[in-house]
């Protein structure tokens, strides 16, 4: 439970705790006759009195909210008591007539106001307006622009103003507002207006709402300058404001010199983020100042620090010249490298979306709506349903038209959903391929919907969606393992054309086959084309190899060659039998890997480790079979094609076996422009480019920088990757290790049927009016819910939820059971 | 006296004993519930023998009903085509594989006639070819102790010419085929429903009073409205509408035109009574006064009609004061117990369920092991709840029993579908909206899926018996370590029920919101951390169907029953499971899983399960143009000019986005599993 305690000594009264929650409701009110009433006032201290009738009822709004404002009062040192006037003792301040009492304020036995009972229409009222009689000194109310300026011109240098709007006197903004000036009306002066017109003149907007500023005068020497005016964006609460002075007041810049993920700040306390600018003794003076002007400028949204650099243990990576901390706990802190003011100013507001501090626990919080679609392909496909897909170029099978299909063509089928998102955009990518071979392929492109024949997809095997088989007579059905896109879907089907492994046939056969002349249509489908070499008695090696090259079809050309000749081309190749022979078509090399007792699954990995490039350009299609490496990343990023020259120097030392911890790569943005998405993670701005960066994925992480200020070349990257190995280089960030848990909360409806349990436990079930056991209350409520609830079941379907309606009703009398 | 009558039963059986060979299961009865468990055995290659009484399958439709019209549904359009989904509202097919065998292709009729299902069920074990002995009349059921058999005993069975049979599990399918009769003074007057006259003819003009408040004793009114100077109803118990109860066994409104005349002032009526405090008396001539026992009793042995006081003679408006031409009972079928020796200890019911034999959630019955009940006899078990008593739910229960005794005997378990974690929605979604026997045994048989270890992967398991829940692991061979979900079907807690008025005003929810106060039949998911222990089923909170789980998901109720709407379904299921399993179970297009994969140390599962494994979902230009213009994607070609904006853009979506609020599921969830 948040409760504040402030501690001030006021005139006539002492020292006071004020808790937001009032636990308890022992609201006494004091009856007294006046004799009574007048004997027990004390000097110095105030006191609040109604005076009445002695015949009058006991009960009436007015006496309820004054009940209830005796405790707050209390809690201010303000006595309350209802005093009776009664025939035998008259008193001046018991009206002649019963409807005009009112309620008097003393200080010792001064009246210091008198208020007709309907001013103080409830308990807010009733505080806001004695505190507001009684701090009279401490809260000026004014009604013109002049009155501000005024104000304003009288306390520049001496003390901040805290100015606010409040639509009316006696509302609950009002009641906040006095409750602070009582606090901090001795350091800062209150002003107060119910002017729209003053508000609107210090260019304030959506005046629909109560406004609070603070305004900086005390550092303001000269008088021709404004004081600096700071909005309170947060709702007008006793807690609120509360900690917007505090956060006011607080020192403008602190120096620290410990791990930021340490540091706590009144600012970080109060749920605000920091920013720590890094110094270093050299430029002390010039940080200071920048973070000075910062910490201005971010006046209550941040908390401002001067981070000494050479003074801490902790490591701060090199490049980072500011460290932002979020106000979330257990958030790591980020390292940044900002270039001037006003992008830190942009990270900052950019990073924060100010939280409401909640008074209690009766508001909602509004966070972020769970009934908003935060996956993007479902997000994609809904937004796309409308669009007609030409699926007339596909065969759409039925139960009956399925068996006869896949056996009299070889076809390709995707069974699909079409109730499930990521079904529907492949979908679209397989439309695209079907147009994309129309007229051209002998494959059939079919598809299926499983939500129509799910008897004929679960007779296929197939349970989960999207999934693509081919269907070729003679052979068994097989999966596509490929990426669910266009361009890999069709290299599949292109590479079947023709059956795995090709049966090479003579020495000439293979010649023109690993020369790229006998399938060239097809080389463009696979990077490479593997040759297996067996002497006509290896028919076990022979076998697993066969075994893997089916494996391998639609993905890897691969052919099988034993005739007795072989060792002609064991031979020319320098490679003892079994062996593979990988001819990489665009390099124009021949590669031969002799193969031993190596098992189909082996020698599937094999060749598919074979087949990678040393020095690729990375895409989203290729990027995971190169992580399967598990090795650090040493990644150029360039804006377009790769300089030759920083090529050249990556694959010299490559070919030195300088990199053989880490895979070599280069990024193109124009090819991939999402590459653009991961420089922002690792820089924050776009650095210049070419760039090269080693990103250690897999152990903790972190991703360094090559120095900008260097050329790319051999010596240059041989010894800064000598330092990184050494652990002299500071990471430029560290990539953050969060798992990935729920984006949003669920809808707990458990703890909704608990509730509804205690409350009424036939809510929705029919009135059953007849039955003698429902108690009359349950009767009652339900009837003239029913004459609420009067409108058409459509619109209600329609109709947004009303979040707060319903259970907050039962949470209201959940709490008061708890009271009881 | 030398000897009970049982030894020396014993003794004369031993010679044939040793001789006859042991069969693994032997089916009591080819009626539907016999026929769909032979069916199975049939599929899974077990030995098998079916013994019937009659010359053909389904004989009790020979003759019953007795008006020929069945009230199970015909429905043979439902504007899909899912077979799967049009056996939700198919009330009369069998399970086969062979879509010929569909009852809709037997008859054209929506309440179809008696001869057509009793040609259908002959079709189904002729074209299945089914192993059915006919002509075949079990007279005796006795058990032989034996440690070797399966069940530690062997069931004998005696018929009617002396042949045994040694079966190693029973699986009694014999219905229920004894007429109710309730015994009071002049019940031998009565006529039963199994022999009154059908043709209306027969009534012309008469006063007929029907004992009985079933869809049989309306059958009956209904056929003589028209010809009858009225019809008076008596039975123990007020009329039960079946569109209040949820329940088919109740009186359906096919058959209640006699509620409608009652209420329209015509002369017939209902009337409500205690019918063993009831004696009927016939007059000199022939006609019936209805009196109480009491009356009877007091008279002593003269017992004529004008001997025995009336209820009129004391209160002169007595509502039966007429004399009745006829009194028919139609009291319902109880179950033939009398073939059973006692060491099968096979006894009936509780009181709401006494015509029923007492069997376990799993159809085994209590008192011998490897005794199975199935099909309409089976109804104890979900008696006046779901459809276990009626072809369209009993052939998923025996397809329950069967895949019960296939892991018991056969070592065969539940079938399962293992799936990786990405494809928990679809998996739910999949059968929420297509799954019959979820749908037809609403509240009896759920599906279970088995949270793999680390949640990257579960088991999906169909159409297990709820209430067996505590015993899965042994009844399925599946381990249960890891979390379980149940999905099943529901209708709202207060909604059905006798006298209930199911057409209140707004009666329906359309918020997802408010999907926990559904009230017509919708998908509920409930989430356990552990699997619940036999004490917690049982002692489960009243009006639970299943023990208090840790957390639970109603998918709100839908028109159409098709909950397959991306946001208003989809959505709060995938928090649900997400919640539950503390994952994040969204789909991601390539794109951005390679920008995860390189500015993240984790991946969410979707990118880990596809991506990684080079099965990532590629983009189109049309669907990453609306990701843009959704926010959820970055237009990252676009944005190299004005690199600066970063941060909290919707586009980007690190894990754990916002904070979950107190009290929502989120944080309740995942702190109690750090502790464990």
């Amino acid at each position: 439970m948040m409760c504040s305690s402030f501690r001030v000594f006021r005139v006539g009264i002492s020292f006071v705790t004020m808790c937001i929650f009032y636990k308890s409701a022992a609201n006494s009110l004091p009856e007294l006759s006046p004799h009574e009433y007048f004997s027990t006032l004390q000097p110095g201290k105030a006191s609040l009195a109604y005076f009445c009738q002695a015949d009058s009822p006991s009960t009436s709004v007015f006496l309820e909210g004054l009940h209830e404002a005796v405790r707050p009062l209390q809690d201010y040192g303000i006595s309350v008591a209802k005093v009776n006037c009664i025939k035998e003792e008259t008193s001046r301040y018991c009206g002649k007539d019963k409807d005009l009492m009112k309620a008097y304020l003393f200080r010792g036995n001064i009246l210091l106001r008198e208020f007709p009972t309907d001013t103080l229409f409830d308990e807010n009222a009733i505080v806001a307006h004695v505190l507001f009689a009684l701090l009279f000194n401490e809260v000026k109310y004014i009604t013109t622009p002049e009155d501000l300026q005024s104000a304003e011109n009288a306390l520049k240098g001496k003390a901040n103003i805290v100015f606010s709007y409040v639509r009316a006197i006696g509302t609950p903004e009002h009641r906040a507002v006095m409750e602070a000036a009582f606090v901090y009306g001795t350091t800062c002066q209150f002003v107060l207006t119910t002017e729209i017109a003053l508000l609107e003149s210090i260019g304030s907007e959506e005046i629909e709402y109560a406004h609070l500023y603070f305004f900086h005068c005390k550092p303001v020497l000269d008088l021709t300058q404004e004081c600096r005016r700071i909005l309170m964006e947060q709702p007008l609460t006793t807690l609120n404001i509360d900690l917007f002075i505090k956060t006011m007041n607080a020192p403008l810049l602190t120096e620290v010199a410990e791990d930021p993920q340490h540091v706590s700040t009144v600012h970080f306390q109060l749920g605000l983020p920091l920013v720590f600018i890094v110094s270093q003794q050299a430029t002390y003076e010039a940080d200071k100042r920048t973070a000075e002007w910062v910490a201005w400028r971010l006046l209550g949204k941040a908390g401002v620090l001067l981070l000494l650099r050479d003074s801490l243990e902790a490591n701060i990576p090199q490049h980072a010249n500011v460290v932002f901390k979020r106000a979330e706990k257990g958030v790591p802190v980020e390292f940044l490298v900002l270039h001037d003011v006003d992008s830190i100013i942009s990270h900052v507001e950019n990073n924060v979306h100010i939280e409401e501090k909640q008074e209690d626990g009766e508001d909602d919080v509004e966070g972020p709506d769970i009934d908003i679609q935060d996956d993007e392909v479902a997000e994609t496909v809904y937004r796309d349903r409308k669009r007609q897909l030409p699926l007339e170029l596909t065969v759409e099978l039925t139960e009956e038209t399925f068996n006869a299909t896949v056996m009299a063509s070889d076809s390709l089928v995707l069974f699909y959903a079409g109730w499930q998102a990521v079904s529907m955009a492949f979908l679209q990518s397989y439309i695209d391929v079907a147009a994309k071979l129309k007229g051209t392929s002998t494959m059939l492109l079919t598809r299926i919907n499983c939500a129509d024949w799910t008897d004929v997809c679960t007779k296929q095997n197939v349970t989960e969606f999207p999934v693509v088989k081919m269907y070729k007579e003679g052979e068994n059905p097989v999966s596509y393992a490929g990426m669910l896109g266009t361009e890999d879907l069709l290299k599949f089907i292109q590479l079947n054309r023709i059956s795995y492994p090709v049966n090479i046939t003579s020495i000439q056969e293979a010649e023109q086959y690993l020369h790229g002349e006998l399938y060239k249509d097809l080389l463009s489908y696979s990077s490479v084309s593997v040759l297996g070499l067996f002497s006509p008695t290896m028919i076990t090696a022979k076998e697993d190899f066969i075994e893997a090259g089916r494996a391998l079809k639609g993905y890897v050309i691969t052919g099988v060659y034993s005739g007795e000749d072989v060792l002609i081309l064991s031979n020319k190749y320098a490679v003892t039998l079994p062996a593979l022979l990988l001819a990489r078509h665009k390099e124009g090399r021949i590669e031969s890997i002799p193969l031993a007792n190596t098992h189909a699954h082996d020698i599937v990995q094999l060749i598919t480790d074979a087949s990678l490039e040393t020095f690729p350009e990375i895409t989203v299609e290729n990027l995971p079979s190169y992580l399967r490496l598990q090795k650090p990343l040493l990644m150029l990023f360039s804006d377009g094609s790769i300089n030759p020259q920083h090529e050249k120097a990556v694959l010299t030392m490559v070919e030195q076996k300088h990199l053989d911890s880490l895979t070599p790569c280069w990024l193109n943005l124009k090819n991939t422009p999402v590459g653009r998405g991961i420089l922002k993670a690792y820089f924050d701005t776009l650095p210049p480019l070419p760039l090269l960066v080693v990103v250690n994925l897999h152990s903790g992480g972190r991703v360094f920088a090559f120095p900008s200020d260097q050329a790319i070349t051999e010596q240059n990257l041989l010894s800064w990757l000598k330092k990184l190995e050494a652990g002299l280089e500071n990471p430029i960030t560290v990539l953050p290790a969060q798992d990935w848990k729920p984006p949003l909360p669920a809808y707990d409806f458990l703890s909704m049927m608990d509730a509804a349990t205690l409350q009424h436990p036939t809510r929705k079930a029919p009135e059953c009016l007849k039955d003698p056991d429902v108690p009359e209350s349950v009767k009652e409520h339900h009837e003239d819910k029913s004459a609420v609830e009067r409108e058409p079941t459509e619109t209600l379907r329609i109709k947004r939820w009303n979040r707060s309606s319903w259970f907050k009703y039962a949470e209201e009398s959940l709490r008061r059971d708890k009271e009881l | 006296m030398w000897g009970s009558p049982g030894l020396l039963l014993t003794l004369a059986l031993h010679p044939a004993l040793a001789v006859a060979p042991a069969r693994d299961y032997c089916v009591l009865g080819a009626g539907p519930a016999g026929l769909q468990m032979a069916y199975f055995l049939q599929r899974a290659g077990r030995d098998y023998t079916v013994l019937e009484r009659a010359p053909g399958p389904g004989s009790f439709f020979a003759r019953y009903p007795r008006h020929r019209k069945l009230i199970s549904i015909n429905k043979r359009y439902t504007g899909r085509s899912n077979a799967e989904f049009n056996l939700r509202h198919d009330w009369n097919s069998l399970l086969s594989h062979d879509p010929r065998l569909l009852f809709k292709h037997y008859s054209a009729a929506y309440f179809p006639d008696a001869g057509d299902m009793q040609r259908y069920l002959g079709d189904f074990a002729g074209r299945l070819g089914l192993r059915v002995q006919y002509n075949t009349t079990v007279l005796h059921v006795a058990l032989d102790k034996d440690r070797r058999a399966w069940n530690g005993h062997y069931f004998v069975l005696t018929d009617h010419k002396g042949q045994v049979y040694r079966c190693r599990v029973l699986l009694v399918a014999t219905g229920l085929s004894v007429p109710n009769r309730v015994d009071f003074p002049g019940s031998e007057h009565l006529e039963g429903y199994e022999s009154v006259s059908v043709d209306p003819e027969d009534f012309v003009g008469q006063n007929v009073l029907i004992l009985g408040r079933g869809n049989a004793a309306f059958e009956t009114a209904e056929n003589i409205l028209g010809v009858t100077n009225f019809i008076h109803m008596l039975s123990r118990s007020r009329v039960r509408l079946s569109w209040a109860t949820h329940y088919v066994g109740d009186l359906r409104a096919i058959n209640n035109g006699l509620l409608d005349t009652y209420q329209l002032k015509s002369l017939d009526g209902l009337l409500e009574s205690d019918l063993t405090d009831l004696a009927i008396l016939k007059d000199r001539e022939g006609k019936f006064h209805v009196t109480l026992k009491f009356f009877v009793e007091e008279a002593g042995t003269n017992q004529s009609a004008d001997a025995v006081t009336l209820p009129q003679d004391d209160s002169d408006n007595f509502a039966m004061r007429v004399a009745y031409d006829r009194v028919i009972r139609c009291l319902g079928w109880n179950f033939d117990f009398s073939i059973f020796n006692e060491s099968l200890r096979l006894s009936s019911g509780s009181e709401f369920s006494r015509k029923y034999p007492l069997i376990r959630a799993s159809y085994e019955a209590k008192g011998s092991r490897g005794l199975f009940v199935l099909g309409t006899a089976s109804h104890s078990v979900d008696y006046r709840k779901s459809a276990g008593g009626f072809i369209h739910g009993f052939r998923y229960t025996v397809r329950a029993v069967h895949r019960l005794l296939e892991q018991r005997h056969h070592g065969v378990a539940w079938p399962a579908t293992q799936h990786p974690i990405t494809q928990l929605t679809s998996s739910v979604l999949r059968r929420v909206n297509e799954a019959s026997g979820l749908y037809q045994m609403f509240g009896v048989l759920a599906d279970v899926i088995l949270v793999q270890e680390n949640a990257t992967a579960f088991e999906y398991l169909e159409e297990f018996p709820t209430q067996m829940l505590a015993q899965l692991e042994s009844l399925t061979g599946r381990r249960a370590r890891h979390g379980l979900f149940v999905v099943h079907m529901e209708y709202g807690r207060n909604f059905s029920g006798p006298e209930k008025d199911v057409f209140f005003y707004d009666r329906s929810v359309g918020h997802t919101e408010d999907a926990w106060q559904s009230n017509f039949l919708h998908p509920v998911i409930y989430y356990y951390r552990h699997l619940p222990t036999e004490q917690e089923v049982r002692f489960r909170p009243a009006q639970w169907p299943l023990p208090r789980p840790t957390a639970i998901h109603h998918i709100v109720e839908d028109f159409l029953t098709d909950w397959t709407a991306p946001v208003g379904h989809v959505l709060p299921l995938r928090r649900f499971l997400e919640n539950c399993l503390g994952t994040d179970l969204r789909s991601f297009y390539a794109e951005s899983c390679f920008l995860f994969a390189l500015t993240r140390q984790k991946l969410p599962p979707f990118c880990r399960q596809g991506y990684l494994r080079k099965q990532g979902l590629v983009s189109t230009e049309s669907l990453r143009r609306h990701g843009v213009e959704s926010g959820l994607m970055q237009d990252h070609a676009a944005a190299g000019q004005h690199l600066r904006d970063r941060g909290q853009q919707p586009g980007d979506r690190g894990p754990v986005g916002h904070p979950p609020a107190a009290g929502m599921l989120a944080q309740s969830l995942n702190s109690d599993k750090e502790e464990l």
